[in-house]
């Protein structure tokens, strides 16, 4: 009995250190056993600002160095193509410019994020989406052949995670509105895994290749039918992933999201290698680090929300 | 005063589309030869109207006074896009190397013609270039410049020009009919003033994107867009599609097509989109997939486009200049808006002044003794000339 006491005393002691965290959110069918706490785990907090600095850091070498991206055709591009037609030295001027200022984002965010730099780093997230719609880059041309119309709006969902990252640690890291950023972390990781997962289902070329190219690298003869059929298998998961995260709260969703933006991310240093790949990779470390920021919510108020059964449960007893 | 100014503008409008839609009713338009394995002894005949025109057919016959052959063509319409228009194509088969055969509509008293490619080992020369798809004006410039070189290569007695080897971006948005019609507007152009048309030997660009590409060229409804063209005895171009898988068939393909041509081959030539050695981009699929194979097997020459520049590099093998090495050249020039060679990358440093920012074709010439490129700007002025010779 005293045994018992002590566990019940300790359990109130860490539910009530917890309890400053808890807010009172319900919705879907596992919100009925999950009280959502007010802030993300410290550690996802971490991983997410990493990863966004990363995304910086990546983006700024490709707007710098490899010169080509749909921002600067938008830009350099005449108007009747889609471009405001600055012309070459003009759009590389200012990609540089953005290139600087996405580097020295990345600093501020490893050292100290605030809300104005992290809302820049959204913006020019936002604005490489709205370039890739207006240049009709960004999608595959496999998807052109099934639906012209809709393709070009592909980039606004495979982008979502990049863009809603800086937002998301933004309004995670001030402690108030949880419904908010829990809502657009999961709207973004879903939207960005639709947006892959149909690029999977038409067998991206792209993708098509990363796996026969890792495939060949590791000493697999992986051919091409075996690898589109593998692309179908992933696209369909990345669907119904899409769907699982936004309509419920499992953590292991969230879990095998997080695991495969990682894996999906690493795919081009491995494929490229590390002089062509490290941007690739390191501007898609969002695609891990969101989803691993809902699995260590989740599973941390859910591990509250144990707690507070338990030390309910345990009054009850001791009531009765 | 400015309802004045909206009412003229408005009746010129209607003019315009009425005046449009007339056009394509009443004449087949869009005549061209499009060629893809076997263009000594065989040509794709294509042309577009704006109905279904199910009885569509062409008459053809060798150039001069015998009797006209009709054959009927294989129709469609252009799917998806705008305006509704219709395409029509006959394939020419059993043709005879060298030799001029005359084309036309039934009964129509106007005839165009081509020329098949050598079953000789003759010289003979091509035009290549690649991203057609903007700066119209530009495009027009080219293809006018294109039409004067075939008629004065001929006049002059040299090797003749046979057919345009285009390396893709051949318009903006590859699911615009619109821009379709516009370019094979633009490409009759090509067609001299003695009714000479240029055969087109098209490669798939990243903004050709779409069903539309494989109507236009009568490919088949899910061609890949890889093919082997013997354009002589010794020569052969292999065109390449890198918006589709470069690591999987396509590779494999490569491989077994280097193996089977290289030996028959004195000169062994490629043509793709996104370049393996780019002057402004990154390396494509081209680079890691093929690259080794075009090395393996002593590839002569590669044509590359996408980067909007001029550019040649040095003989290059295994990631080294190599006088053993394939020189790679580009990156498209027959109308986009042109850029900055990053003349910095080591593969350009030795080529620096080889390298440029202006609209331009590459003429080249197939010999015995030599192939030899040069390259051709807006206007005519030669920017670049050099030789290979024949492998050991």
């Amino acid at each position: 009995m005293p045994r018992q006491l002590a566990s019940i005393l300790i359990c109130a002691a860490r539910f009530r250190r917890h309890n400053r965290y808890l807010t009172h959110d319900t919705e879907g069918d596992d919100n009925r056993t999950m009280t959502l706490s007010e802030r993300p785990p410290a550690i996802a907090l971490h991983w997410l600002r990493f990863a966004v600095a990363a995304q910086c850091f990546g983006n700024a070498w490709a707007l710098a160095w490899v010169v080509t991206s749909p921002l600067m055709s938008l830009l350099w591009e005449p108007a009747d193509v889609g471009g405001l037609g600055l012309g070459e030295e003009t759009a590389l001027v200012i990609c540089r410019w953005l290139a600087a200022l996405l580097l020295l984002s990345g600093v501020v965010v490893l050292v100290r994020p605030g809300p104005i730099v992290l809302a820049l780093i959204a913006s020019v997230q936002l604005l490489f989406a709205v370039a890739m719609c207006q240049m009709g880059a960004g999608y595959p041309a496999e998807l052109a052949n099934l639906v012209p119309g809709i393709a070009p709006w592909l980039p606004f969902e495979t982008q979502a995670m990049r863009i809603a990252a800086p937002l998301v640690l933004w309004l995670a890291s001030s402690g108030r509105y949880t419904r908010v950023v829990e809502l657009l972390a999961r709207w973004a990781v879903a939207l960005t895994f639709v947006g892959h997962g149909i690029e999977a289902l038409v067998h991206f070329h792209e993708f098509c290749d990363m796996l026969l190219i890792a495939a060949r690298k590791w000493g697999f003869d992986l051919r091409q039918s075996a690898a589109e059929h593998a692309l179908t298998v992933i696209g369909i998961i990345d669907v119904a992933l899409a769907v699982l995260i936004v309509a419920t709260r499992r953590p292991w969703v969230a879990g095998y999201m997080a695991f495969w933006g990682l894996v999906t991310a690493v795919s081009r240093v491995v494929v490229k290698g590390t002089f062509y790949g490290w941007d690739g990779t390191a501007t898609r470390l969002v695609h891990f680090a969101l989803p691993l920021l809902l699995f260590l919510w989740w599973q941390s108020s859910k591990r509250v929300e144990s707690t507070r059964e338990t030390i309910e449960s345990s009054s009850e007893l001791t009531h009765a | 005063m400015h309802d004045r100014v909206h009412w003229r503008s408005t009746i010129v409008a209607i003019l315009l589309v009425v005046l449009n839609q007339a056009t394509l009713a009443e004449v087949p338009l869009h005549l061209r030869v499009t060629w893809l394995t076997d263009p000594a002894h065989e040509a794709t005949i294509s042309w577009t109207t704006n109905d279904p025109a199910e009885s569509a057919a062409i008459e053809f016959r060798q150039r001069g006074d015998g009797p006209w052959v009709a054959i009927a063509a294989d129709n469609g319409k252009f799917t998806p896009g705008e305006p509704d228009a219709w395409f029509h194509h006959v394939v020419l088969t059993g043709l005879e190397p060298s030799t001029e055969y005359e084309v036309r509509q039934p009964n129509d008293s106007e005839s165009r013609w081509f020329r098949t490619a050598p079953g000789d080992d003759v010289p003979f020369a091509i035009l290549s270039g690649g991203d057609s798809r903007s700066g119209i004006n530009e495009r027009q410039e080219m293809n006018r410049m294109m039409s004067r070189l075939v008629k004065e290569q001929a006049a002059a007695g040299r090797p003749p020009v046979i057919a345009l080897a285009h390396g893709g971006d051949f318009i903006v948005n590859g699911t615009r009919l619109d821009q379709w019609l516009q370019w094979l507007d633009d490409h009759t152009i090509t067609t001299t003033s003695e009714g000479q048309l240029l055969p087109v030997i098209p490669t798939r660009g990243n903004h050709d994107m779409g069903p539309l590409f494989n109507q236009v060229w009568n490919f088949p409804k899910d061609d890949e867009n890889y093919f082997v063209t013997t354009l002589s005895p010794a020569v052969r171009l292999i065109t390449l599609n890198t918006e589709t898988s470069t690591a999987g068939d396509q590779r494999d393909w490569l491989a077994r097509q280097l193996s089977d041509v290289r030996a028959p081959s004195r000169w062994l030539v490629a043509q793709y989109h996104k370049p393996a050695f780019p002057a402004v981009k990154i390396p494509s699929g081209a680079y890691t997939n093929w690259v080794p194979l075009f090395e393996q097997f002593n590839l002569d020459l590669s044509i590359e486009s996408d980067g909007h520049v001029i550019k040649r590099t040095p003989p290059i093998r295994d990631n080294k200049i190599d006088p053993t090495g394939i020189v790679y050249i580009g990156e498209g020039g027959l109308g986009v808006g042109q850029r900055k060679p990053q003349t910095s990358r080591w593969y350009l440093q030795p080529t620096a002044d080889k390298c440029g920012a202006a609209h331009h074709l590459h003429f080249i010439t197939f010999g015995a003794e030599r192939l030899n490129v040069k390259v051709i700007k807006l206007g005519g002025e030669v920017f670049d000339d050099f030789d290979l010779k024949p492998r050991e």
